[in-house]
Order: structure tokens, then C-alpha cells, then sequence
């Protein structure tokens, strides 16, 4: 496979996660866009260059994150929103959409409750990153990055426990 | 690799970097075996997929239904390499003009990226002389044209005038010719950064600012150049970020006002010449309208700072290409804090608002259970810690507090430094004294607050450290002489990163029990450090 047609399968798969990623950190939609297609040219001439990639995808995170820090002038908060939602879901049983919205309500709260290094790691995990991937996507340590994890999985636990 | 004890435990089990290692693959045979065969082990990686799990259902059924989706169409890969590829030099006979100015445009872009952002010791004016000589090689347009708008009226004319002479019967033509003549700025090519520098270099005294001004997405460079001498105080010329093209231009005469000017659509045919110079009434703004100041930006400021939004919210403050506006951009806040921010700012003219999305707020949370199990600390050191901070719960309660209160200090930290840097000694010095008392107490709310927070991670530790002294004990840095709050700013961002990096390290990383002694001992310094610069800033604003 060239690395055309391998860069050019990464972008179809993954262009969209790489928007959204630079949308949780606040970066206006437009610009979003812009920066993500940036990513995937820069990796296009790195591999091109026939510099190795372990990741492409992690590689790819990590110069997102880095183009979100870039864009703001101040530090960039990972899903720092003050986020409410509308239920979107419409169950024909009442007492069934009842459990659902109350179901949704905690999960909202819980992750609003987590610090957003913590709410980043876990996003990057549940991207598919490895810890140490993590961790270089977003400049800290694995240690910290699996420290941040953990913190976030009890704390998920101890909220989501019943629910 | 053995298999190492949790802390606060006798038992051996897995610790959380070995199932990382182990969600990860990377696990070996033995320690799988373990993990195959210990329930504890077992539940505590059950629990790390179940957060894993919840958090992919808040993603994908609460949080990506609100992502903005993309605005346009995704441009194919090859576009995007056809793309670059026409920005790079080649070889010059092969070189289609379209592709030359491409490419020029890029490589100026990235020239004076690094020259603007990333030369921070270069001064302001050599920044605009950069700036403006490479501007001044841009070729632009032959069927030019430019709008002035002076005194209510707009006109417009072509960008370089053929000869200097005005059309016939129009008095503010005339005024103006003459006006930009007694301030020695070409009249005939008003708009252009060679004229801009030609005036700009026979000043005696002059004062140069550069600024980056992003405006829905798109950047551009805004030279100002004021003095003290001639007619012409103030002048501005607004460079686009990807060509340096010059495309807007402010001119503040000494009793004359302000003359703006922009790039223009032709008029007509004829008006190419300067003897069908038009000109129409504004409707665009009344003629009281004036540009939107640094003390609009304050306004601002002092608003969102009312409700907090000022610190740790995505919510960006930018001018207008043409100065007239602040806009401020909120991405993403619910729909209650749109509201709140826009009730603040209504009181505040010249501001515009752009918001992403709405939505609705939510009950407070309630308080998020303590966790159980132990970080990776070496267990001496942890057990410690435990027990001069009062127990396992204690331990885990502080370093949150700590840790939440550290993070909060870099955020003030660069607030802080957004403010000197936006109001730099200049600019605060030509601000009313009313502005001065908002920008004064804007600055102190900050160090106020940064102070609050070392306070409470000083006193959180205190028992970690003994020997770190009380706050009151701490000294201004050499001797509180800073040049001035503004020249401080910089380095409390640079201390609050290094004691948060610290924080994190000591309270939620791995380590071995003597570095981690060592590294208590750095903190303390930090945390000293730190403090000091604080009280250097505190003073330095008196």
C-alpha cells in the first residue's frame, strides 16, 4: 500500500474523531476543520519523508492537541464546558425514558465532576490510545496519565454504582 | 518485572501502572497469570472498562449529538497535498505564477509567524518594521480600491491614485489631500505598507505596537504607530496573517478625527479614475461611531469578570479587522451561561457576541465519592503522608483540594498575564483614571486569588513539609524590584506551571522513596518561590 492510499484510509477513518477532539477544546468549528485536515497533511509528509509512525492515530492526537494549545493563548481546558443537555432520547415507555434521562443525568454529572486532564486521558482511552500514548498526546508522564485514569475510574464508579 | 505490593495492602497484587501494561498488552505471562487468578485484581480492571464504558456513552449519546458538525466538505487528501505541493518552490522556470504566489504567501506567513509569535524579546518596533517591509513586497492588484470614511461620509476611490490632484467641488476630498499632505503620508497610495513605513520612518519619536487580531478564523497583524509630533498621532494599518496584504487602515489626525480605511469592491469602471472619485452617505454607523479602544476590551473584561468568566472558560476576546468591535466568542457554553454572559456585556457598547451552541444547565453534582484505592507512591512515603495528614481518607481529600487549587493557580496565572500583556505600561497610562481603577482592580482580583490559592496548597502541605515558613514569612523576589506588574507577569506563569508540574509529579506519579523526599524538598522551594513572586507582582502594582 503507498503511503498515499494509507494516509488518505486514516483520514476517511479518523478525520472526524480528530475534529471533535479539537471541538472539546473549544476551538470554534471552522478553524477545527481546518487545523484536523492540517494534521493528517502533516502526517501525509511525514511518512511521505519515510519517517516512521508506531501510531499514526495516537501521532495524529498528539499534534491535535498541540494545535488546540497553539490556538488558545491561555491554557486549554479539555470539555471545560458548563454542559447541560436536552434529552434527546424519546422512549414510548414512560417509566422506561424516566430511567434513561435519570440514568443520563448522573453519567453528565460524574464526568462533569472529573478534572479535564482526567476527562481527557479517559476520552484518548476510550479513543483506543495506549497509557504511554496518552501521555504523549498530552505531554505528561505514562505515570500521571495512568494516575489521572484511575482517579477517574473510581471516581465514574463511585457515581455510576446503582445506575 | 515482579509483581509489586499496592500500597496500604499485604497482599501482592498487580499495581495500576502493571494493568495499564495489562489493558494494553503488554503484560507478562506471569503477572497475567495473577491477574487471571485475584478477584481484587480482577474487579479493580472490571472497574477501569466499566469507566471506560460509561464515559463512551456520555461521548456518544450525550456529548456528540451537541458537536457543531463540520462547516464545509472534507477536501480529499490529494487536494490537500496538491495543495502544499503548490506552495512549494519546485524550480523557477517551472514555477506557474499562481503557484509562486502561493508559495510566497506561505513562506511570508510562516516568516512572520515566527517573527510575531515566536520572537518575544524583539521589540515591538522591530517587529512593525519586519512586518512592514515584508508587506511592502506583496504585490498587489492593479484595479485596486479603497473606501475612507471620514466624518460620517464613505468614499471610494482607487487604491493608488494616478496623480495626486482630487476631484473638482469635493471639499472633504480636498481637506483630506491636504490633510494627509501636512502629515507628510502619500495621499495618492494611502493604503499600502510602503507609505505606512515612509511616514512612520521620518517620525522623531514613535511608539510601535503589533497585535494579531483573529476574526472569525481569520488572523491578521495590526501595526499602530503613535507619536507625539506632526498631525497625524495616531496611524494603524491592518496586515492579513497568510499574504501580509494590507487591507485596513486607521488614521487619527490631531483635530481632524479619525479617517478609517479599508479595501473597497470597485465602484464602477470609472471610478478607477480619480475624477469619479463616489461617495455615499454612511449607513453603516453613526457619525459619533469611534473605533473600539483597549478600554472597550477592559469593559469587557470587568464584566465577564463580574460572573467569573473571565478564568477557565472558552471564551475568547478579539478586535475586529476594522477596530470597531470587540467580539466575544463563547464555544460551546450552555444556554443559561449565554445568557449570563450576555446580560454583563449589555451594558458595554461596541461588542459583539458569537456563541457555538445552547443548551441547558444542570443541578449542582453531588460531591463525587473519595477513591480507594492508593496512588503508585513509594508505600514509606504514602504511609507517611497518611499519617500526618490523618488517615488513607484525609490523604486522598488533600490532594485533590491541592491538586484542583493548583490548577486553578495557572489559570489565574494566565489571566493575569493575557491583562499586562493587553495592557502593556503605555496603554494603561493613556487610559482614564476611571479605566485604570478597572484594570488596577481586575489585576489585583487576580493576584487576590493567587495568592488565596498558594495560601491553601501551603497550608494543605504544611504538614507534608514542616519546614516550609507561613505565608506571612515569605519575601517579595529581589526585593519586590520589578519594572513593573506587567514585566511580572510572565514569570508567575512560568512558576505556577512548574509547582503544578511539581504537584502533579509528587501526588500522582511514580517515584522511588529518595526522589521522592528530594522532590518535597524542590516543592517547598517552589511553593517559596512562587509566593515570593507574588508578593513582587502585589508590590509592583502599588
Amino acid at each position: 500500500m503507498t503511503v498515499n492510499a494509507r494516509v488518505e484510509e486514516i483520514y476517511r477513518a479518523e478525520r472526524d474523531n480528530i475534529y471533535s477532539y479539537l471541538l472539546y477544546f473549544g476551538v470554534p468549528a471552522g478553524r477545527a476543520q481546518e487545523l484536523a485536515q492540517d494534521a493528517f497533511l502533516k502526517l501525509y509528509l511525514k511518512m511521505s519523508r519515510g519517517e516512521s509512525v508506531e501510531n499514526p492515530r495516537a501521532w495524529l492526537y498528539k499534534v491535535a492537541h498541540n494545535f488546540a494549545l497553539r490556538f488558545h493563548g491561555r491554557e486549554a481546558v479539555f470539555d471545560g464546558l458548563r454542559t447541560g443537555f436536552e434529552p434527546a432520547d424519546r422512549w414510548p415507555d414512560p417509566e422506561r425514558a424516566a430511567m434513561e434521562q435519570q440514568r443520563k443525568t448522573v453519567l453528565l454529572r460524574a464526568i462533569r465532576d472529573l478534572s479535564p486532564r482526567q476527562r481527557n486521558c479517559l476520552h484518548l482511552r476510550a479513543q483506543g490510545l495506549r497509557y504511554r500514548e496518552i501521555a504523549d498526546a498530552i505531554g505528561i508522564s505514562t505515570s500521571a496519565a495512568t494516575e489521572f485514569l484511575r482517579r477517574a475510574t473510581v471516581r465514574l464508579k463511585g457515581v455510576m454504582d446503582g445506575y | 518485572m515482579g509483581i509489586k505490593r499496592p500500597t496500604g495492602t499485604g497482599s501482592p497484587h498487580l499495581s495500576d501502572e502493571q494493568l495499564a501494561r495489562f489493558e494494553d498488552g503488554d503484560l507478562s505471562a506471569r503477572e497475567t497469570s495473577h491477574l487471571q487468578s485475584c478477584p481484587q485484581c480482577g474487579s479493580r480492571l472490571g472497574d477501569a472498562q466499566a469507566a471506560r464504558a460509561a464515559y463512551v456513552e456520555y461521548r456518544d449519546r450525550i456529548r456528540a449529538p451537541l458537536l457543531t458538525p463540520p462547516p464545509k466538505p472534507w477536501q480529499t487528501l490529494d487536494a490537500l497535498i496538491a495543495r502544499h505541493q503548490a506552495s512549494r518552490p519546485r524550480g523557477f522556470r517551472w514555477w506557474p505564477v499562481p503557484a509562486l504566489a502561493a508559495g510566497a504567501c506561505v513562506l511570508l506567513a510562516l516568516i512572520v509567524t515566527a517573527l510575531v509569535l515566536w520572537s518575544p524579546r524583539q521589540t515591538a518596533s522591530a517587529r512593525a518594521t519586519r512586518l512592514l517591509t515584508e508587506s511592502a513586497k506583496v504585490e498587489l492588484p492593479q484595479r485596486r480600491f479603497i473606501s475612507l470614511r471620514v466624518h460620517g461620509r464613505t468614499l471610494v476611490r482607487p487604491a493608488v491614485l494616478s496623480t495626486e490632484a482630487e476631484p473638482p467641488g469635493d471639499s472633504d476630498v480636498a481637506r483630506l489631500r491636504m490633510v494627509f499632505a501636512v502629515a507628510h503620508y502619500s495621499w495618492r497610495d494611502p493604503l499600502s505598507a510602503r507609505s505606512f513605513q515612509a511616514w512612520r520612518s521620518g517620525l522623531r519619536d514613535k511608539r510601535d505596537s503589533v497585535s494579531i487580531i483573529r476574526v472569525q478564523h481569520e488572523e491578521s497583524y495590526r501595526v499602530r504607530t503613535e507619536t507625539d509630533s506632526g498631525v497625524l498621532r495616531t496611524a494603524s494599518l491592518t496586515l492579513r496573517a497568510p499574504d501580509l496584504r494590507p487591507v485596513a487602515g486607521a488614521f487619527d489626525f490631531e483635530r481632524e478625527g479619525i479617517v478609517e480605511l479599508a479595501e473597497a469592491a470597485a465602484a464602477s469602471e470609472h471610478a478607477f479614475e480619480p475624477q469619479a472619485l463616489s461617495s455615499r452617505p454612511s449607513a453603516a454607523a453613526p457619525r459619533t461611531e469611534t473605533p473600539a479602544g483597549p478600554e472597550v476590551t477592559l469593559h469587557v473584561l470587568a464584566a465577564l469578570n463580574q460572573i467569573g468568566a473571565d478564568v477557565g472558560e472558552p471564551v475568547d476576546i478579539s478586535e475586529d479587522p476594522r477596530h470597531r468591535q470587540v467580539v466575544v466568542h463563547a464555544a460551546g457554553v450552555s444556554r443559561e451561561r449565554q445568557q449570563q454572559i450576555a446580560g454583563v456585556l449589555k451594558a458595554v457598547p461596541q461588542v459583539v457576541l458569537e456563541f457555538d451552541s445552547a443548551r441547558s444547565p444542570l443541578p449542582p453534582a453531588k460531591a463525587a465519592p473519595l477513591e480507594r484505592y492508593s496512588a503508585s507512591i513509594p508505600t514509606t512515603l504514602r504511609q507517611q503522608f497518611e499519617e500526618r495528614l490523618g488517615g488513607p481518607t484525609a490523604f486522598q481529600a488533600t490532594t485533590d483540594r491541592v491538586l484542583e487549587a493548583s490548577a486553578a493557580d495557572v489559570a489565574q496565572a494566565h489571566a493575569l498575564e493575557i491583562l499586562a500583556r493587553d495592557f502593556g505600561p503605555r496603554i494603561e497610562a493613556g487610559l482614564i483614571a476611571q479605566d485604570r481603577e478597572i484594570l488596577h482592580k481586575l489585576r489585583d482580583n487576580h493576584i487576590s486569588e493567587l495568592e488565596r490559592l498558594v495560601s491553601r496548597i501551603r497550608e494543605d502541605l504544611k504538614p507534608l513539609m514542616p519546614g516550609i515558613p507561613n505565608a506571612a514569612a515569605a519575601q517579595p523576589a529581589n526585593g519586590g524590584a520589578i519594572a513593573s506588574w506587567q514585566a511580572g507577569a510572565p514569570s508567575l506563569v512560568t512558576l505556577a506551571r512548574k509547582t503544578d508540574d511539581s504537584l502533579n509529579r509528587l501526588l500522582a506519579s511514580s517515584y522511588s522513596q529518595s526522589s521522592g523526599e528530594e522532590m518535597l524538598r524542590t516543592l517547598a522551594a517552589q511553593i517559596e518561590q512562587f509566593d515570593s513572586a507574588i508578593r513582587s507582582e502585589r508590590q509592583a502594582g502599588r
